[in-house]
C-alpha cells in the first residue's frame, strides 16, 4: 500500500482577538515559548478568559515534540515532554485557566461560539474551515446563517505560530495493493498533489493547506485574505512553520497511545484518581489495547 | 373376510416427521448462528490470538493463561460494578412495578386512563439504547439543561459533573436502565396478577382480610413464577448490560473504570480483536451467569413450607 500526502495539517494557535492587541505578529510575541504562554494565562484569567478549552487541547504540541518514538520492542517510552503535559494541564485545571472541556464534546465546541470565554485553540489548517467556522456563527448556516462578518465570531478569530510547531492529521490517498488500476491511481494521486494549479484552487476556495510548496509559496506572497480569520494570509504563516515539523518519531502505536493516554489522565485532572493511580490506569489500557506490548517506562 | 391369523394391518397416518420438519429452521439457525459460534468463543479463550497491527499472532494454544491474566486483572472490580449498577437499577423496578400492578388490577380503585398509562410507561422500552443514552449524555452534561435548571433555580452555583462523579454516573445508567424496563416489568406482572382466581380474594374478603394482607398472602406468593421469571432474565441482562454505559462514558468507564461493565471490557479487547481473551471473558460470564440464575430459580421456586404448617385453631388432624 503505498500512500501520498494531499494536505498538510500544520498546527498554530488560534486565538480571538481580545488580547488587547489584533495583530498576530504581536501576539506570537507573547505567545512565542511556553513560560510567556503561561503568563498569558495568568492575565487571561484575572479578565475573566479561560486561556484553553480543555484537557487535551495543547496535548498534540507536547506528543509531536517528543525525542523518542512512542514504542520501542515491546516497551512503551512516556517521554518527559508528554509528563510536561500533565504538569501544565493539572496546573491549568487548579487554577481555573480552562474550561475542562474534552475535545470534540458539546462544551469544546460552543466555546468556540460568540458566547465562549475561551482565547484561543490549538487547531490544525483543516481545523480552519471545517471546525472552527462552523462553531464560530451564533445562527448556523442550516438555519439559514451566513458565513460572514456580524454572524457570531466570525471574523474574530486570526493566526499565530504559539510556542511549538506540531501536527495533526493530513489527508492521505492510498492504493490498495495488488489493484488492477494502476494508472488511473497514479493519474488521481499526481492530480491531487502535484498539480500547483488544482491546488491553488482548493486552497483559495477552502482555505485548506494544501500539499504543494510552489502553490502555496505562490499564495504566501500573494495577498490574498480570508475573511473569517479578519483578512489574515495565513497561507504565508503556515508556509513559514511547515518545514519546521518533525514527523521522524511517529510509529504504528501512536493512536492507541495517545487516546489511552489522555483518558487516564482525564480522571487525575479531575481530581478522581492521584497521579500513582493514573499512571497505572494507562498502563493498564495499553496492554489492553496491544497485548503484544509488556512494559511501560516512565520518565525519572 | 379376515383370516383369524394375519396381523391386523393398519395403517395409521403418522404426523411427527411434519412437526420435526417444522421445527428445524430454529435449529438449524440456532445450530449455525448461536451453537457453533458459542463453541468456537469457548474453544479460542484456550488459545493466544491477536492482531498487531496487520499481522496476526495466533492461534498458540496456552492453556489456562487467559483466566489467569483476567484474574489478575480487575476482573473482580468489573464484576462488581456489573452487579451494582443492576441491582441499583432493579429494585426500584420491581418495587414500582408491583405497586403499578397491584393499583393497575385493583376492582377497588378502578383507575381510570389505564390504557394511557400503560402505553406511556412501556415507550421507554422502545427507544434503543443507545439513543436514550447519547440523550442523557446531553442532558447532563456540564453545559446541558439540567445544570441550567439546577444552577438558574438556585440549587446550584455551579455545574455538577454528573459524568465524573462515580455515584453521578452510575446513578444516571441504573436510572435509564429502570425507565427502559419498568413497563415490561409491569404489564408481566398485571398479567400475572389477573392470572389469580378471584374467589380466593372474594373467599378473603368474607374473611376480614385487608388489602395488604390479600397483597403478601394471596398474591405475591402465587405470582412467584412469574417473579422468578423476571428475576432471571432482568439478572442475564443485567450481567450483560453493555449499550448504556457504553454510551454514556464513551467506552471508558469513567470515572476510573467504576462503570466499566463485563462486556465494555470484553469490548476493550476487541480493539486488538483479541479472540483469546474476549473468549475467556464471554466464557467466565457464561458461568457466572449460569450459577446465578440455577440460584435464583431455586430460591424462587422451592416449596412454600408454610403451606406445611398445621393451621392456627384449625381443625387437626
Amino acid at each position: 500500500m503505498a500512500g501520498n500526502s494531499r494536505s498538510v495539517c500544520v498546527s498554530p494557535f488560534h486565538c480571538k482577538s481580545s488580547l488587547g492587541t489584533d495583530d498576530p505578529t504581536k501576539v506570537q510575541e507573547g505567545l512565542s515559548d511556553w513560560t510567556k504562554f503561561d503568563n498569558v494565562a495568568k492575565q487571561a484569567s484575572a479578565k475573566g478568559y479561560k486561556m484553553l478549552s480543555g484537557f487535551d487541547d495543547s496535548y498534540r504540541t507536547f506528543s509531536n515534540n517528543v525525542s523518542t518514538p512512542w514504542v520501542t520492542d515491546t516497551t512503551v517510552n512516556v517521554d518527559a515532554n508528554i509528563m510536561k503535559w500533565v504538569t501544565q494541564t493539572k496546573d491549568y485545571t487548579t487554577k481555573n485557566y480552562n474550561d475542562k472541556s474534552i475535545l470534540w464534546d458539546n462544551k469544546w465546541q460552543a466555546d468556540q461560539g460568540p458566547s465562549g470565554k475561551v482565547l484561543g485553540f490549538f487547531y490544525s489548517t483543516w481545523g480552519i474551515n471545517f471546525t472552527l467556522l462552523g462553531n464560530s456563527l451564533k445562527t448556523p448556516t442550516k438555519e439559514g446563517g451566513k458565513e460572514e462578518v456580524g454572524n457570531g465570531a466570525y471574523g474574530d478569530y486570526a493566526v499565530c505560530q504559539g510556542p511549538q510547531g506540531y501536527y495533526w492529521g493530513g489527508t492521505w490517498i492510498c492504493a490498495a495493493k495488488g489493484t488492477d488500476n494502476v494508472a488511473t491511481i497514479k493519474n488521481v494521486m499526481k492530480t491531487l498533489t502535484c498539480d500547483s494549479t488544482i491546488m491553488k484552487k482548493i486552497t483559495t476556495v477552502t482555505q485548506d493547506y494544501t500539499n504543494n510548496k510552489s502553490a502555496m509559496e505562490e499564495l504566501a506572497n500573494s495577498d490574498f485574505k480570508s475573511a473569517f480569520l479578519g483578512g489574515q494570509n495565513h497561507i504565508k504563516l503556515f508556509a513559514a512553520v511547515a518545514p519546521t515539523i518533525d514527523m521522524s518519531k511517529a510509529g504504528a502505536y501512536d493512536q492507541g497511545c495517545n487516546e489511552a493516554f489522555q483518558a487516564a489522565f482525564h480522571d487525575y485532572f479531575n481530581g478522581t484518581v492521584d497521579l500513582a493511580k493514573a499512571k497505572a490506569n494507562f498502563e493498564k489500557a495499553i496492554k489492553e489495547k496491544y497485548p503484544d506490548l509488556t512494559a511501560v517506562k516512565w520518565p525519572a | 373376510m379376515q383370516s383369524e391369523n394375519s396381523p391386523k394391518k393398519k395403517k395409521s397416518i403418522r404426523y411427527d416427521k411434519w412437526g420435526y420438519l417444522f421445527i428445524a429452521p430454529f435449529f438449524i439457525i440456532f445450530i449455525v448462528f448461536s451453537l457453533i459460534p458459542l463453541g468456537s468463543t469457548v474453544y479460542f479463550s484456550f488459545f493466544q490470538y491477536f492482531r498487531q497491527g496487520l499481522k496476526i499472532i495466533g492461534p498458540n494454544f496456552i492453556g489456562l493463561a487467559n483466566f489467569v491474566k483476567l484474574f489478575q486483572a480487575d476482573l473482580p472490580q468489573y464484576l462488581g460494578n456489573t452487579l451494582i449498577l443492576w441491582i441499583v437499577g432493579f429494585i426500584p423496578q420491581i418495587i414500582i412495578s408491583l405497586l403499578l400492578a397491584a393499583w393497575f388490577t385493583n376492582e377497588r380503585l378502578h383507575l381510570r386512563g389505564q390504557s394511557f398509562f400503560k402505553t406511556v410507561i412501556y415507550m421507554p422500552n422502545l427507544i434503543m439504547a443507545s439513543a436514550f443514552a447519547m440523550l442523557f449524555f446531553t442532558l447532563f452534561s456540564d453545559n446541558g439543561p439540567v445544570n441550567g435548571f439546577l444552577q438558574s433555580a438556585g440549587i446550584l452555583s455551579e455545574p455538577f459533573s454528573f459524568l465524573s462523579s462515580v455515584i453521578g454516573t452510575r446513578g444516571l445508567i441504573s436510572f435509564m436502565n429502570f425507565l427502559m424496563w419498568f413497563g415490561n416489568t409491569t404489564i408481566l406482572l398485571m398479567a400475572a396478577i389477573m392470572g389469580v382466581d378471584p374467589g380466593l380474594y372474594e373467599a378473603a374478603e368474607i374473611d376480614g382480610a385487608s388489602f395488604n394482607q390479600m397483597f403478601w398472602r394471596i398474591t405475591i406468593p402465587l405470582i412467584r413464577p412469574i417473579m422468578a421469571y423476571v428475576m432471571i432474565t432482568s439478572l442475564i441482562g443485567g450481567l450483560q448490560m453493555f449499550d448504556v454505559p457504553q454510551i454514556l462514558t464513551n467506552g471508558f468507564g469513567t470515572p476510573d473504570r467504576t462503570s466499566t461493565t463485563m462486556i465494555m471490557y470484553l469490548n476493550n479487547h476487541m480493539y486488538s480483536k483479541n479472540f483469546g481473551m474476549a473468549g475467556a471473558v464471554s466464557t467466565v460470564l457464561f458461568l457466572i451467569c449460569a450459577v446465578l440464575c440455577f440460584i435464583v430459580y431455586f430460591i424462587m421456586t422451592r416449596d412454600d413450607d408454610s403451606a406445611k404448617k398445621p393451621r392456627k385453631g384449625g381443625a387437626h388432624k
